[in-house]
């Protein structure tokens, strides 16, 4: 297994001195609507990702937060490179993701991995696991086959699955083991960055700790990198060190997780985090909760400025006119909100 | 953290050698359908008559199907005559179920029929299903503008009445093969191969040229399903190529209803050929064929020898119930998700 990459190029420091995994600047991705019947015409866009920037570090867990549909899972899709961004930039390894095509960007796969949501969707039931796992490692000519069956062993141990059952078929497992496999599968090539995409929210809450902890466990041994979507905002700040917000495929606060959870700073973070019930039955009977009104405007047509401004409570005029950037408003705080400054 | 770094030990108590592939799954579910067992035992029985027919000639349980007996008296036998035959090396012969307005006998004419039957069927099925595959799962996967034009090219293949184009291309192949001398080289060749066949060729043409348009229709259907299914998104985040994940992905789950479909349009085929054939544009006129047999029978007062239209009618219907049988089986065997419906 000599093939497989071990150590990580030299990646480009960040002004806090940590070196910068994976750089995301300016990133959009637009599903165009199209009409007609035979000659198909482009009528308008859904902005999913609409102008995303952030930093993941080395080594740590960032997680994306924020309700269905505001663009999180597209988000990581994109970074990944499964869906071709509309404009920005990848920066993953000091590479440009966006520039790569073909067998370049084929190669850097093996960089970069992704955890799905549900695990019934996305392992191939007519694969037997142990085709599954040693499946990344057949795809880019990596081992003979007995060292990747070996590899293969290695990985069930390491996710926590007996490898007696390596001629198994996904349906014969639980949903929770089911995970552990699609983890494994991710493993395989020693990726440095791993994508998960609400791994943990089609799962038993039962079986949701022992995979937080897995995924916990391999972060600290194998010096992985994760980009956490989620939206369990108590099982976010357990996992992650930075979290950032999404709201109609905007990034509205990036905060340290601590931080962010003791002093988020804009309308919707607030709104969004008197929503976390307290474990502690004094503090809890005084809990606030901020009730948003209305829905999400359609990503086809977000709003003119703030795109928060329908449902804000404390929109001002300025906020229909002027479109906030993400600011840095407290050391390593970002917040886009024309009333923090 | 123990949860996770120690091997699951669930299933200890089961039978750990014994793995439940798709495959044997499929056939534990085919095995309890009684219906479609007998219908396979059926289409068993009839492939072995038809490809050892000649053997069966040869050992004396059949005769030759084009052979005139010479006894007299003998034109329109019922079943369970014997006779002598004086041009005979062995002159007695038992017509088990009758002769016809030529002294031929009924069974011999019968089993040579089902040659024609289930080849027709067969290679008609075939070719739909090759052609059928393919064209729906470039459709389906490529998607997009390629996808518009190849599903309007087949809107217009459907509005084409089938019956009726086979009934014209029949003729015109007819009339090609009358005029033999003035067709060229290439169209002598095209006859000469027909002739050989017994007037098969030119029907797996015509056959072959509509039959594809349902199961490309499916194909395409099933692909745009699976292709958004996560473990095809897995594929592709490893770095799969398009090949691996149509023929190792997509193709292995598309398969099950395309092969029910595909065993039903067998039964399909076998009723065309019957129909061309009983109109008189079928295969070549000494050729035994179900459909001519039972034109034979209709233009010699079927009343008075009921024979003449049983033998191959009886034929006819058990064969394609069988067909449909087998097909309702493999429905419930191999798409899970219509079991117990």
């Amino acid at each position: 297994m000599t093939e497989l990459i071990t150590q990580a190029p030299t990646l480009t420091k960040g002004a806090n001195g940590r070196e910068i995994l994976l750089s995301v600047k300016g990133l959009k991705k637009h599903f165009p609507i199209t009409a007609g019947f035979i000659l198909q015409r482009e009528v308008g866009a859904i902005k999913a990702v609409d102008g995303v920037s952030f930093d993941v570090y080395k080594g740590e867990t960032l997680g994306l937060v924020g309700e269905s549909g505001c663009g999180k899972s597209t988000t990581g899709r994109t970074v990944l490179q499964l869906y071709r961004p509309t404009a920005g930039s990848v920066i993953f390894e000091d590479q440009d993701l966006v520039k790569l095509k073909g067998e370049s960007l084929r190669r850097m796969r093996r960089r970069m991995q992704m955890i799905f949501q549900d695990p019934y969707a996305s392992l191939n039931p007519r694969m037997s696991v142990g085709r599954i796992i040693a499946e990344p490692l057949f795809v880019h000519g990596i081992g003979t086959p007995a060292e990747r069956a070996d590899r293969v062993q290695y990985l069930m141990e390491k996710v926590g699955l007996n490898p007696y059952f390596v001629n198994r078929y996904p349906h014969e497992f639980s949903g929770g083991q089911r995970q552990r496999i699609g983890i494994a599968r991710a493993l395989a090539l020693n990726p440095s960055l791993i994508v998960a995409d609400e791994p943990i929210s089609a799962l038993d809450v039962s079986i949701q700790a022992q995979v937080v902890n897995l995924l916990q466990d391999l972060q600290r041994e194998l010096g992985l990198t994760y980009l956490f979507i989620a939206h369990d905002l108590s099982m976010v700040r357990h996992i992650c060190d930075r979290v950032a917000v999404m709201y109609l495929g905007k990034i509205v606060e990036l905060a340290p997780s601590d931080e962010l959870y003791n002093n988020p700073l804009h309308p919707y973070t607030q709104a969004l985090l008197s929503a976390v019930p307290v474990p502690d039955p004094a503090s809890e009977q005084k809990r606030q909760r901020i009730i948003l009104k209305g829905d999400v405007p359609s990503p086809a047509h977000p709003p003119v400025g703030c795109n928060f401004n329908t449902r804000c409570p404390v929109a001002v005029e300025s906020c229909f006119r002027d479109e906030p950037e993400l600011k840095e408003v407290l050391p390593g705080h970002f917040v886009a909100c024309n009333l923090v400054s | 953290m123990a949860v996770a770094s120690k091997p699951l030990s669930l299933g200890k108590q089961h039978d750990e050698t014994k793995t439940r592939t798709p495959l044997s799954d499929a056939w534990n579910q085919f095995r309890r359908n009684r219906l479609a067992l007998v219908g396979m035992g059926f289409i068993i029985f009839l492939i072995v008559i038809a490809v050892g027919a000649d053997v069966l000639q040869s050992i004396g349980f059949l005769d030759n199907p084009l052979y005139q007996h010479e006894a007299p008296g003998m034109t329109f036998a019922p079943p369970m005559t014997c006779t002598q035959d004086p041009r005979r090396m062995d002159p007695q012969w038992c017509f088990v179920f009758g002769t016809d307005d030529l002294r031929r006998d009924m069974m011999s004419r019968a089993v040579y029929g089902a040659r024609v039957s289930l080849s027709v069927g067969f290679v008609g099925a075939t070719i739909a299903m090759l052609i059928g595959t393919s064209y729906g799962m470039i459709a389906g996967y490529y998607g997009g503008r390629l996808d518009n034009l190849m599903m309007r090219f087949i809107d217009f293949l459907y509005a084409i009445p089938d019956l009726a184009l086979f009934i014209l291309l029949q003729i015109f192949f007819k009339a090609i093969a009358a005029e033999r001398e003035r067709v060229g080289p290439f169209g002598q060749a095209l006859v000469d191969i027909d002739r050989s066949m017994g007037g098969l060729f030119f029907l797996f043409i015509v056959l072959g040229l509509l039959s594809w348009i349902g199961i490309a229709r499916l194909a395409r259907g099933q692909t745009l399903s699976y292709k958004q299914k996560e473990f095809v998104e897995a594929a592709r985040a490893i770095g799969a190529r398009d090949r691996r994940i149509i023929f190792t992905h997509l193709l292995p789950n598309v398969f099950g209803p395309l092969v029910v479909v595909g065993v039903q349009s067998v039964a399909g085929f076998i009723g065309v050929e019957t129909a061309l054939s009983y109109l008189g544009i079928g295969v070549n006129a000494p050729t035994p064929s179900w459909g001519s047999m039972i034109a034979t029978a209709q233009n010699n007062t079927f009343g008075a020898y009921p024979h003449l239209v049983l033998v191959p009618a009886t034929m006819l219907t058990l064969t394609v119930l069988s067909f449909y049988f087998l097909a309702d089986g493999l429905r419930d065997a191999l798409d899970p998700s219509l079991r117990g419906s």
